[in-house]
């Protein structure tokens, strides 16, 4: 559905920066290369400044490429922008919005501009009902998580082909990032393409079939999340009834880090299964899982310690 | 529009107090002694004292606060309109819906030629309407003649201000060079009046081509409309190509 081909965007470094960022070490995109599926969710994660907006850019059609091509179903994101807008519904990195409007002025405009269907209202009703958000606010009075909102209805209220969401859960609380990101999941079960870019693990995490890493303009690696997951070492705290209990977990063969007393720290790489089976033979009174995550396995890569 | 609530009323407090200046003589004396290069930089043009009320008009309610407020106006929303949206990135909304940039451009084309349209005829209705009220005579004909001069004038200014809008991502450039070819422009109009042998330099700029004292006193401008309708056209479309060809970073 997305087709991305060898993206080259340099830009010099005596021009003043254009990305408002403000990072200093991005000049740009490097040949950039890949595909998204349709149906299929992709994270687009990296720090600020990697580049994230920049692609976001290209497949929007609002800049040229030096080298390089985006297609959107086939169509070509800078010479025919008009088409290919008409397959997305796209969620802006920044909240800045026509001011003096209200939200419901603002959405009734964009819908004009995409032709104005019956679908969008309906839509649109939905969505305000679901992210709890008064249309009827003048934009200039709303806080940056009801702007975030807003951008949100007018992304997903088009029911477009293809959703580009750039950042989309940056100032929302942790509630609505959870209805966010049931949103996402019910747009990918109804087969849309969604592409996300972020820098926030879990909405990647908890979305995505396959994430794409870019550093410094470049693609370090583009992995299915399910890989990404299991390469990546977990560790849990885990504490049993008594200390015959942790002889016995001793004897399969765990990979056990620390005891201390009846508590254990185990480390698991990829399957959890031999663990799980352990367990399931003693007692088990706490049970957490130290936070690592995705966040763990991607500092990893950011500091160099090899792939994942 | 608070823009143009405030001219009119400038413009009323300008007219009311015309009775009084004209018949006082120590104001007649004084504009006759003045050296005619300040009366110049303040916009009166020899030849035309304050004794008729056109000239006066033209002096004061098209005078230097007049062109300024409108200058402000004009360059105020060319920038906002492309520039601005640009910067703050509002554009990318517009810019992500189906239509098309050059649809964009013209729609803010048209926003600002009705914005001028009505500052302009704001401008001579209160001008009649104050006529009125204070019981003056006036050619109404050649006072809407004068308004079409400024209009044009205006949408000339607008014009570059929106290619250079529509040129730079910035507003702080967008504004300043804006500005600075108007006043450029302002200040060789200035410079042309002071000096007889540099009155060719008037046809430089575009305040060099509108005369209100001539057209309050009956000649119908066309020449110079056309002209600054036609460097309107020249530089909206000139904006048109580059916002449709260049990289917006919203």
């Amino acid at each position: 559905m997305i087709n991305v081909e060898g993206i080259t965007k340099l830009y010099s470094k005596n021009r003043a920066e254009p990305n408002r960022k403000g990072t200093t070490d991005i000049r740009g995109l490097k040949e950039v290369t890949f595909q998204v599926a349709k149906g299929e969710v992709f994270g687009f994660l990296g720090p600020n400044g990697a580049g994230k907006t920049t692609m976001i850019r290209h497949l929007m059609g609002f800049i040229k490429p030096d080298a390089g091509f985006a297609q959107i179903k086939g169509l070509d994101c800078w010479h025919n922008a008009l088409a290919v807008k008409r397959l997305v519904g796209y969620l802006p990195g920044e909240m800045n919005f026509l001011e003096h409007m209200s939200g419901l002025e603002f959405l009734n405009l964009m819908s004009g501009m995409h032709g104005d269907r019956p679908i969008f209202r309906q839509r649109r009703d939905l969505l305000r009902e679901r992210l709890e958000l008064n249309l009827k606010q003048p934009i200039r009075k709303m806080s940056k998580g009801m702007k975030q909102k807003l951008g949100i209805i007018y992304a997903l209220m088009l029911d477009a082909e293809v959703l580009i969401l750039d950042e989309p859960t940056s100032g929302l609380d942790p509630l609505m990032q959870k209805v966010f990101i049931d949103l996402v999941l019910e747009e990918k079960y109804q087969g849309k393409t969604i592409f996300i870019s972020s820098h926030m693990f879990p909405e990647v995490e908890r979305t995505c079939d396959r994430v794409g890493i870019i550093r410094k303009g470049e693609l370090a690696a583009v992995e299915g999340i399910q890989k990404l997951r299991q390469a990546q070492s977990r560790t849990f705290e885990i504490t049993v009834e008594d200390e015959e209990q942790v002889q016995l977990l001793r004897e399969r063969g765990l990979a056990i880090i620390a005891v201390n007393g009846t508590g254990l720290s185990v480390k698991v790489e990829g399957d959890l299964n031999p663990l799980l089976g352990g367990l399931a033979q003693v007692k088990v009174t706490e049970f957490t899982q130290k936070t690592t995550e995705l966040e763990e396995a991607f500092m990893h890569f950011y500091e160099g310690e090899g792939r994942f | 529009m608070n823009y143009a609530t405030g001219l009119t009323l400038y413009n009323l407090l300008l007219i009311g107090v015309y009775p009084t200046i004209s018949q006082s003589p120590v104001v007649t004396e004084l504009s006759m002694n003045l050296p005619s290069s300040v009366k110049h930089v303040f916009g009166i043009t020899a030849g035309h004292g304050l004794d008729s009320l056109e000239s006066y008009v033209s002096t004061q309610c098209f005078g230097r606060v007049w062109l300024l407020v409108m200058g402000v106006y004009t360059i105020g929303s060319s920038n906002a309109l492309i520039a601005k949206l640009v910067d703050q990135g509002a554009m990318a909304y517009l810019l992500s819906s189906p239509v098309g940039r050059l649809e964009v451009l013209s729609t803010q084309v048209t926003v600002l030629a009705s914005g001028l349209a009505l500052m302009m005829g704001l401008t001579i209705l209160g001008i009649w309407g104050e006529m009125a009220l204070f019981n003056i005579p006036i050619d109404v004909w050649s006072y809407f003649c004068l308004g079409i001069l400024g209009f044009a004038l205006f949408l000339a200014i607008g014009a570059y201000s929106l290619f250079f809008s529509a040129l730079f991502n910035e507003e702080e450039q967008t504004i300043l060079s804006a500005s600075g070819l108007t006043f450029l422009f302002y200040a060789l109009d200035i410079f042309a009046e002071l000096n007889d042998r540099f009155s060719w330099v008037k046809k430089l700029t575009v305040f060099g081509w509108v005369r209100p004292q001539e057209v309050l006193a009956g000649e119908v401008p066309a020449v110079p409309t056309l002209r600054l309708l036609g460097l309107s056209a020249i530089f909206i479309m000139l904006a048109g190509y580059i916002f449709c060809k260049k990289d917006i970073h919203v």
